[in-house]
């Protein structure tokens, strides 16, 4: 019998040895956290075909409720139904053999996807409702292993994709731009953009349309963070300098950080005028170990009161968290605040609908996770009914001002000991993470609440700039004695605003 | 290029995602790594240097693919002055398989200079050149070039620095040119 015979260039990996996830790795992950989120928003199992192996890491939503689904073994479904109450959907296979989808976005009616080695328009020509047609908008970076992930934001109002380029293996950046954010337009220019990035997860816009990104704990990077994407800027990890002799346009390279014990994020931030903060500290274990995609809520209202908020996803501890930003003297920051834990899979992908729900998507292979599902596709609707939740923490020359989801007791918030607060930062360094540091009691002298009873504003004597400010609120209740079902956030103050 | 099984992608569906991925088939040959399609100023400039694993030839420009019948790929690539589109199909007929190999040039640029475009075949010469214009290789590897309606051949050309090779001239107008080159296994074709 004659052989079937093939011929094609081959797609080559380096080989990594990468050692076996050790039983106790995934053992020694966080527990599950006492609180009951249910009653306020609900998780639901959405039905995947038995046939797809749905490793779900991008999502978008297309006209008509349809939704694109990019996934890690590099198909993009579009998928009917997945916003309607049912938890059945219409799933067709638009397009395959892609590499690793961790973006997804839209221009002039094409798709575009971000994957490993290129930013991709996807085009059915024929119009069979399947793609033919696979045009490279942009592969201005080097790729050579597995580990070098490259995640894309949807398309910002000068039609760019903001690209974030993983360094190789997460340690070191062997080929161009490695560790660098690119802006990729539509017409295939591309922009260097910033260097410094280490191992990103995610890249999204806040309310005010402002590049950020998820970046995760290693070397330079005491803890996992937000962090804002300013063309210029070096957002804190060296090793990717070597780039700047292909980027005219962002200027000499910066200064080296300082390094070792010395080594403070905001200190170096003042002698260094490239380097930008973490935007939003997300403390280890305490929020997440793993952040990954960057979801805004522009629903309306539709999934609860957190309108124009952020959530970043988590994919070691499966967890949704919340964020606010704000900017303080032309500097970023915010706070982050626990959300919604015991999604059944590691979380990477996402969408947050116009019609409020919260679909998440992930795996469990290649990193440890707390939970054990191989992939899932999962749903977070609002059930209608609002907790008692710190809505934002935001800075104040002389403190904090807290805003609630509803009127809280008022001479309960008035006493200062309803509160506790402490701050920590974290080293700056080349090690793996770092443990907090420098760790302080700020004392809250008064708490100024407002007549209807929404907002506190905390005066507090010794703020710590560069901290990260732990907020607990023990004590606060509604006066029918509901109590925070989150009751604890954490405030980056890069900046203490000046008095005006 | 290879005969029998596909090759086996799973390393990138588990785990990380690493692992290098090889043919599953047999009989495999290999061809040199860099930049197949160039413009030279004369033959005695050296072929341009092996790409650098995770950078691409200067030059060159990867423009994507699309898909045909079978969906079959039809690779779309540049250079400084070529657009290119290339399309491997295997074929069996009465004497074998082989793949065949059709590509289509088209100039995006004038090179402005005397000098000329070629196509490395393989970075060795071949063991024989038969009458019909079939080169056959040490190991096995026959090439010929076929349905071209230009002046031109594969033959072996002495590189700098003092090596052997293959090339074919690709005789480059202000159309559109194509070529056809197929690569039949085995000596059993002969």
């Amino acid at each position: 019998m004659k052989k079937a015979l093939h011929g094609i260039v081959l797609s080559l990996s380096i080989c990594v040895s990468i050692p076996a996830l050790a039983q106790n790795e995934q053992e020694n992950l966080p527990p599950m956290a006492d609180i009951d989120e249910g009653d306020w928003w609900v998780i639901e199992d959405l039905e995947i075909p038995p046939a797809i192996h749905l490793e779900a890491v991008s999502m978008l939503e297309l006209d008509d409720g349809q939704v694109a689904i990019g996934t890690r073994r590099g198909e993009i479904w579009l998928v009917d139904g997945l916003l309607d109450d049912d938890l059945a959907a219409d799933y067709h296979l638009f397009a395959q053999g892609l590499h690793e989808v961790f973006g997804l976005a839209r221009k002039d009616g094409v798709l575009y996807a971000t994957q490993q080695a290129e930013v991709t328009r996807i085009i059915d020509s024929d119009g069979d409702g399947t793609a033919d047609l696979y045009e490279t908008v942009s592969d201005d970076w080097g790729f050579g292993s597995e580990h070098e992930f490259t995640f894309g934001s949807r398309f910002d109002p000068d039609g760019n994709i903001w690209i974030t380029l993983c360094l190789s293996g997460s340690y070191t950046s062997d080929f161009p731009f490695r560790g660098w954010c690119l802006r990729v337009n539509a017409d295939g220019t591309t922009t260097p953009t910033c260097s410094g990035i280490r191992s990103p997860g995610g890249v999204g816009f806040n309310a005010q349309g402002v590049a950020f990104y998820t970046e995760n704990q290693g070397p330079w990077n005491g803890a996992c963070g937000l962090k804002v994407l300013r063309p210029g800027g070096f957002v804190g990890h060296p090793i990717s300098f070597p780039w700047y002799k292909l980027a005219p346009n962002m200027g000499p390279q910066p200064a080296q950080p300082t390094d070792g014990e010395d080594g403070r994020l905001h200190i170096d931030v003042e002698r260094i005028p490239e380097l930008i903060p973490t935007s939003v500290v997300l403390p280890y274990k305490k929020m997440g170990q793993s952040a990954t995609a960057i979801l805004l809520d522009e629903s309306n209202g539709a999934f609860g009161p957190f309108e124009d908020q952020l959530f970043v996803l988590d994919y070691t501890l499966s967890v949704v968290m919340r964020v606010t930003t704000e900017q303080t003297a032309g500097v970023w920051q915010g706070a982050c605040y626990p959300f919604r834990q015991g999604f059944s899979t590691g979380l990477l992908g996402g969408l947050l609908s116009s019609n409020g729900q919260l679909i998440v998507g992930g795996c469990c292979r290649g990193w440890p996770t707390r939970s054990r599902e191989p992939y899932a596709l999962q749903r977070l609707r609002w059930s209608g009914k609002t907790p008692l939740e710190l809505l934002e923490m935001s800075a104040r020359p002389d403190g904090f001002s807290l805003t609630f989801t509803k009127p809280v007791d008022r001479a309960i918030a008035a006493d200062v000991a309803s509160y506790r607060m402490e701050t920590f930062t974290h080293h700056y360094w080349r090690y793996y993470g770092s443990p907090e540091i420098d760790q302080t009691t700020p004392t809250i002298t008064k708490a100024r609440v407002s007549d209807d009873g929404l907002q506190v504003d905390l005066v507090i004597d010794g703020l710590k700039k560069g901290h990260v400010h732990e907020l607990h609120l023990p004590g606060i209740r509604t006066s029918d004695g509901e109590s925070v079902l989150h009751p604890v956030a954490y405030y980056t103050l890069n900046q203490i605003p000046p008095w005006k | 290029m290879w005969k029998g099984r596909f090759l086996d992608a799973s390393a990138h569906w588990s785990s990380q995602g690493m692992g290098r991925i090889r043919p599953l088939g047999d009989e495999v040959l290999t061809f040199p790594r860099g930049p197949d399609i160039v413009f030279l100023k004369d033959v005695f400039c050296p072929w341009p240097g092996e790409r650098e694993e995770g950078i691409r030839p200067a030059g060159y420009r990867f423009r994507g693919y699309k898909l045909g019948e079978k969906n079959i790929p039809t690779l779309m690539y540049s250079t400084d002055y070529l657009d290119v589109e290339e399309t491997i199909v295997a074929v069996e007929d009465e004497n074998g398989s082989f793949l065949r190999r059709n590509i289509d040039f088209k100039l995006n640029k004038s090179p402005n200079q005397r000098g000329s475009f070629h196509l490395r075949i393989r970075d060795v010469p071949p063991e024989e050149i038969r009458d019909d214009g079939i080169c056959i290789y040490e190991d096995g590897l026959q090439v010929r070039l076929s349905d071209s309606k230009h002046s031109t051949a594969i033959r072996p050309m002495y590189t700098v620095p003092e090596k052997w090779e293959t090339w074919l001239r690709i005789p480059v107008s202000e159309d559109e040119t194509s070529v056809t080159i197929e690569y039949h296994w085995g000596r059993q074709n002969r």
